[in-house]
């Protein structure tokens, strides 16, 4: 049932036995898993079905760090930022969860084999169709195209995509229907009250822009709100816990995290793109599946170096020729040099032609793993929303180490293409220490209410719940301990569905 | 020899080993030696005044000096080493330089040049065909980098 909570009466009090606060990703995934099960379940949303703008107004706030805009990646109605996202899905890599001695505050207290069985209901949730990310015997067409062979540093891996499934679209009416699920649009959460001592959620304080206030009284509470989101919700929870609710430690928005991405930080020529199976150029469809080959760097590698991961796209960009016109000849160094370059490398390979087309370019795009920095943080800003809340401020943070990590994994794709025999990379990568404003971002907000299992160290424990309240669950992107290197969409999911599997548990069970 | 190499190329490639076979039998075998084993090193290349351009910038951006005798010995002794000898064919050259090649790149024996990644025997052989060619930066002190 859905319910605009613009028409509920003032003062009415919500009974239910679990509380979804947004219904994005991991909001929907966690109610469409509780759905006809016997217990109540409540989705507050603060948007309706569709865009409104003085509702998306409500995620505007400032920037004081790497200028970072915070209304315009988000969306805020039912299905939340799954109404623009593009798709793209891939587990993280084991490596991902470990705590690595080369990357400060790393190390989740789950690991990937726990997340396994979750990532496949994942793919399914996120309609991709086979789970076929790590095959390359699945995706070779009955082995016609190959990865390329790039040595012990860097690895092929696969991305699925996702239609994209529009979550609010795509699962409206197993919500709608759900018996036990009402969900209110047009409410906002604007604060978790607990107990005296903090230890236990009592009621949610929900508003709406027309100027409606309703309670919510659940048994559980799950925070679904984003990445950036829950972090401003538990701030705004201070009537008890002045600091907010959660942060005893002062951890609630801190490690703030990023995919930096940056368009062509090199660019490679191969000598001949037939070596070049078409998933690496674009979306190709294969086995079932709508993939994409990228090139990440090996667990052996980034442990021997001590990095921080990369995911490396490419595409065709122009042929290499020996007759460029003068009139389209690019003056920069690189390109008067490119044709020798392709040259030098058919002098020592077995790929020598007569044709004038000497190679192709391929243009690349990155994301970057980001070092996971306390002082990188969500905080609240003194100006206040339309509700009276106080609006975001966010401090983003990247280190110089960051960026030179990225350069670093850039001169082992040079190395895998140039011991492969058959390309060169030039590096795009401008050798400085700071990141600029032009450069790209991910639009994935991760790490501001981490998983630790020590709570000095995190919010939220291995179960998603956070440390000293006893029935407060995180759900989202928020508690990424490090961000690994690809989309978090698909983990959001899996860790949702993880998150449904142990309240339902915990519901069974009586606890 | 690659047919991307131009006529006016193969003049100057053969001016060299003219040069070489015009040398007072006074002068000492080893230059001698040295002057053919570099007309044979650039002859792997399938463009050598493209080849001579990169050598040029990778000396002008390293301030590196070298001539041809420096750099055609600092890559033949590191072939020797794979067991190819001067006079092999020149096929043998190229395989001999591309196993060196892709060594480097799997030891992180790198070079940059305009942001391209080569090896260090690419760039030395792009030097030692800028130094052939007569398009080498004017020579300060040889370099004894190996």
């Amino acid at each position: 049932m859905f319910i605009d909570g613009r028409n509920v009466p003032d003062g009415t009090i919500v009974e239910a036995e679990v509380a979804i606060i947004g219904a994005g990703a991991a909001g929907i995934s966690i109610a469409r898993a509780l759905r006809n099960i016997d217990a109540r379940v409540v989705l507050i949303e603060s948007g309706g079905l569709d865009f409104e703008p003085d509702t998306q107004e409500l995620y505007e706030g400032e920037s004081v760090g790497v200028p970072y805009a915070l209304d315009t990646s988000r969306l805020r109605y039912f299905g939340g930022s799954t109404n623009h996202w593009g798709g793209w899905c891939r587990p993280f890599e084991p490596i991902d969860f470990e705590q690595r001695d080369w990357v400060p505050h790393s190390g989740w207290p789950i690991n990937r084999a726990d997340l396994d069985p979750y990532y496949v209901r994942a793919n399914e949730v996120c309609q991709i169709g086979p789970f076929i990310y790590d095959d390359p015997a699945a995706v070779s067409e009955g082995g016609q195209y190959q990865p390329l062979d790039l040595g012990k540093e860097v690895m092929t891996r696969w991305f699925e995509y996702s239609p994209p499934t529009r979550f609010g679209w795509t699962y409206r009416q197993d919500i709608e229907k759900a018996s036990n699920i009402k969900t209110y649009l047009n409410s906002n959460v604007m604060e978790i009250l607990p107990n005296a001592e903090a230890t236990k959620v009592e009621r949610l304080r929900v508003g709406t822009l027309t100027g409606r206030r309703f309670e919510v009284r659940p048994q559980t509470v799950i925070l679904a709100t984003g990445g950036i989101e829950n972090a401003r919700m538990l701030l705004l929870s201070n009537s008890i816990e002045k600091a907010g609710l959660g942060n005893g430690r002062g951890l609630v928005g801190r490690y703030f995290m990023e995919h930096p991405h940056i368009e062509r930080p090199c660019e490679i020529m191969i000598t001949d793109p037939s070596l070049v199976a078409p998933y690496y150029q674009t979306y190709t469809q294969s086995a079932g599946a709508n993939i994409r080959g990228v090139f990440m760097f090996t667990a052996d590698y980034l442990r021997k170096n001590r990095r921080l991961g990369t995911v490396m796209t490419f595409y065709k960009q122009k042929e290499v020729r020996t007759d460029i016109d003068v009139e389209e000849k690019d003056t920069e160094a690189a390109r008067d040099i490119e044709p020798g370059i392709a040259q030098l490398i058919r002098s020592t390979s077995s790929k020598a032609n007569e044709s004038p087309v000497l190679a192709m370019r391929y243009g690349t795009g990155c994301a970057t793993e980001q070092a996971p920095n306390p002082d990188s943080r969500i905080m609240l800003s003194t100006e206040k929303d339309a509700l009276g809340l106080n609006r975001t401020k966010i401090d983003w943070r990247l280190s110089p180490s960051d960026r030179a990590n990225l350069r670093h994994n850039i001169e082992a794709l040079a190395r895998a293409f140039g011991a492969w025999g058959e390309g060169r990379v030039r590096i795009r990568l401008p050798d400085r220490d700071k990141w600029d404003e032009a450069e790209g971002w991910g639009n994935h907000h991760m790490g501001t209410t981490r998983m630790a299992a020590d709570p000095r160290k995190g919010v939220v424990d291995a179960n998603c719940k956070v440390h000293g309240v006893e029935n407060l669950y995180v759900a989202g992107s928020s508690v990424f301990t490090t961000s690994a290197t690809v989309n978090p969409t698909l983990t959001i999911v899996a860790l949702a569905l993880r998150l449904a599997d142990h309240v339902q548990t915990r519901f069974t069970r009586g606890v | 020899m690659s047919d991307a190499i131009s006529r006016r190329q193969l003049l100057v490639l053969t001016g060299v080993g003219l040069a070489a076979a015009a040398l007072p039998a006074a002068l000492p075998l080893l230059d001698r030696e040295r002057t053919t084993l570099a007309g044979e090193l650039i002859a792997t290349l399938a463009d050598p005044a493209r080849a001579a351009e990169i050598g040029r910038q990778w000396m002008v951006s390293t301030e590196r000096g070298g001539n041809t005798s420096v750099f055609a010995q600092k890559i033949a002794k590191r072939l020797h080493a794979r067991g190819w000898h001067p006079g092999d064919p020149t096929d043998v050259t190229r395989s001999a330089i591309g196993e060196r090649v892709r060594y480097e790149f799997r030891h992180d024996d790198m070079v940059e040049i305009s942001g391209w990644q080569i090896s260090r025997t690419e760039a030395e052989l792009c030097a030692l065909a800028a130094a052939s060619l007569g398009t080498a930066p004017a020579e300060t002190e040889p370099s004894t980098e190996g």
